[in-house]
């Protein structure tokens, strides 16, 4: 019997069947809040009420239509594109954000199965809604864990507007986005790799990046090696986009994908082992209430 | 101290990865994964810092989990590495009150965290003998170290899920445990685990 046999047995006597009964309380506790215990519905009128000017804001954060042209033409090197991408972000105009304003997503689900999923979180941090799957609207307290889109906005308005500034401060974060290759990236690879995916969780919030962010994220990705650029890229949806890819090669590549027009995000995809696991985001805007889409 | 059956939800077939994207609409679904996991987490937690402190690090790993499902990698379909990763940070505040039970056992033979499930507290004398020597090898190891050297040993991790859990390559997990295994060899080797093995942990 060798060590990790014996250390195997250490403290073996300890039950299976442990009661948890104390755990799942709180974390009931926990959930309830989550779930609207007490939440305020809208009254249903406003549910339809087209959105005024809503959606002007749409592209707001950098997109910046170009005149009907095809946005890039080969040859397409990352750096070259991503500087052109972060010349149309910079340029782009971005309201004022009020706290009393909401960041409305439309996500399609990693599980086929599953309903394209609606959100609401008003910027103050302190609501959220949710369309339920019978297309009622649900709002409640928002969660305070740090997708929280008013600890977002803050840590965007933070990032350094110089490329690798906001690269190194980006790698000291803790990662968030989708795996690539985890565990198992090429040795060297995973800080560019954690970068990338980052940047990435961050493009999301397309209507509430500073235009001078999103463009030191955009020359940031340009930044990070084994990035490069494909076009067509499928983005679920029947869409096509602009894919900036984070290639490594038999390890796994990352997808980050734009719209190859305007340069709205339309969502990532992970390609490993011939598998493609993707998260297409199908709309995201600014609104003045919950339940209002652009 | 049995466990009674969940009131919160029947143990799903949905992988992890879909219990907490079907969460996002509907956070009760979460319970799907405190039931499925909450068991063998928690009989991990107790097995490192006692019953006493489980309670707590088990209800704000899960707690914590959901407050933070949000920025799940859904491309895992399996939990394990998230939640135990969650609950290594936790269990990384106690790490005096870990050290001082490892001690404890080290020193008197007798193991406070055991205690509370067994009617005999006193084992063979060779078998206290080894897990003394277990006990104080796993007092003196760097946290890191142990860390994955449990999440290996008592979680039944590979060490990809162990490198995934506690956030680093899987050659340092590789490298840590082989640094710890090193450490106990030598702290049982003044003793013959051999000639102990068939009287151990029937204490």
């Amino acid at each position: 019997m060798d060590e990790m046999e014996l250390l195997t047995r250490l403290r073996d006597e300890v039950p299976r069947d442990l009661d948890v009964r104390a755990e799942e309380a709180r974390l009931r506790s926990a959930m309830t809040a989550a779930a609207g215990g007490g939440a305020r519905r809208l009254p249903r009128w406003r549910l339809g009420v087209a959105l005024v000017g809503a959606f002007g804001l749409a592209a707001a954060g950098f997109a910046v239509l170009r005149d009907g042209e095809p946005a890039v033409k080969p040859p397409l090197t990352a750096a070259a594109v991503l500087e052109d991408v972060a010349l149309v972000a910079e340029k782009s105009d971005m309201p004022d954000i009020r706290p009393d304003q909401w960041i409305y997503m439309k996500e399609g689900q990693p599980v086929p199965e599953l309903p394209v999923y609606e959100s609401w979180t008003r910027m103050d941090g302190k609501l959220a809604a949710i369309r339920k799957p019978g297309g009622e609207l649900k709002i409640s307290e928002a969660e305070k864990g740090p997708a929280n889109p008013g600890k977002t906005q803050a840590e965007l308005e933070r990032l350094p507007d110089d490329p690798d500034r906001l690269l190194a401060h980006i790698r000291t974060l803790a990662p968030r986005a989708g795996s690539i290759c985890q565990p198992n990236c090429p040795p060297g690879t995973e800080d560019d790799v954690n970068a990338f995916g980052t940047i990435q969780w961050y493009l999301k919030f397309g209507p509430i990046i500073p235009p001078e962010k999103a463009a030191a994220m955009f020359r940031a990705l340009g930044r990070i090696p084994n990035v490069r650029i494909e076009e067509n890229v499928d983005a679920g949806f029947g869409r096509k986009g602009l894919g900036v890819v984070l290639d490594l090669g038999k390890a796994g590549k990352g997808y980050t994908i734009l719209d190859p027009v305007d340069y709205d995000y339309l969502g990532w995809k992970a390609v490993r082992d011939g598998t493609e696991f993707a998260m297409p985001v199908l709309a995201t805007a600014l609104v003045d209430e919950a339940g209002q889409v652009p | 101290m049995r466990q009674q059956r969940s009131p919160l939800a029947e143990p799903g077939t949905a992988g992890d990865a879909e219990v907490i994207a079907r969460s996002r609409h509907d956070p009760e679904a979460f319970a799907a994964l405190f039931t499925r996991h909450a068991p063998a987490l928690k009989r991990y937690v107790v097995r490192r810092l006692g019953v006493e402190a489980a309670e707590d690090v088990v209800a704000e790993t899960f707690t914590a989990a959901f407050r933070q499902r949000g920025t799940y990698d859904l491309t895992r379909a399996d939990a394990r590495p998230w939640l135990y990763g969650i609950a290594t940070n936790l269990i990384g505040r106690h790490r005096r009150s870990e050290i001082s039970l490892y001690r404890a056992l080290s020193r008197t033979g007798a193991d406070p965290v055991v205690e509370p499930f067994t009617d005999r507290v006193e084992g063979r004398v060779a078998a206290a003998e080894v897990r003394g020597r277990l006990a104080a090898a796993l007092a003196g190891l760097p946290a890191g170290h142990r860390d994955a050297l449990l999440l290996v040993a008592w979680g039944e991790f590979s060490y990809e899920d162990a490198a995934r859990s506690l956030g680093v390559a899987v050659g340092t997990v590789r490298s840590r445990v082989f640094r710890a295994r090193k450490k106990l060899r030598r702290a049982l080797g003044e003793v013959d685990p051999t000639a102990t093995s068939e009287e151990y942990g029937r204490g």
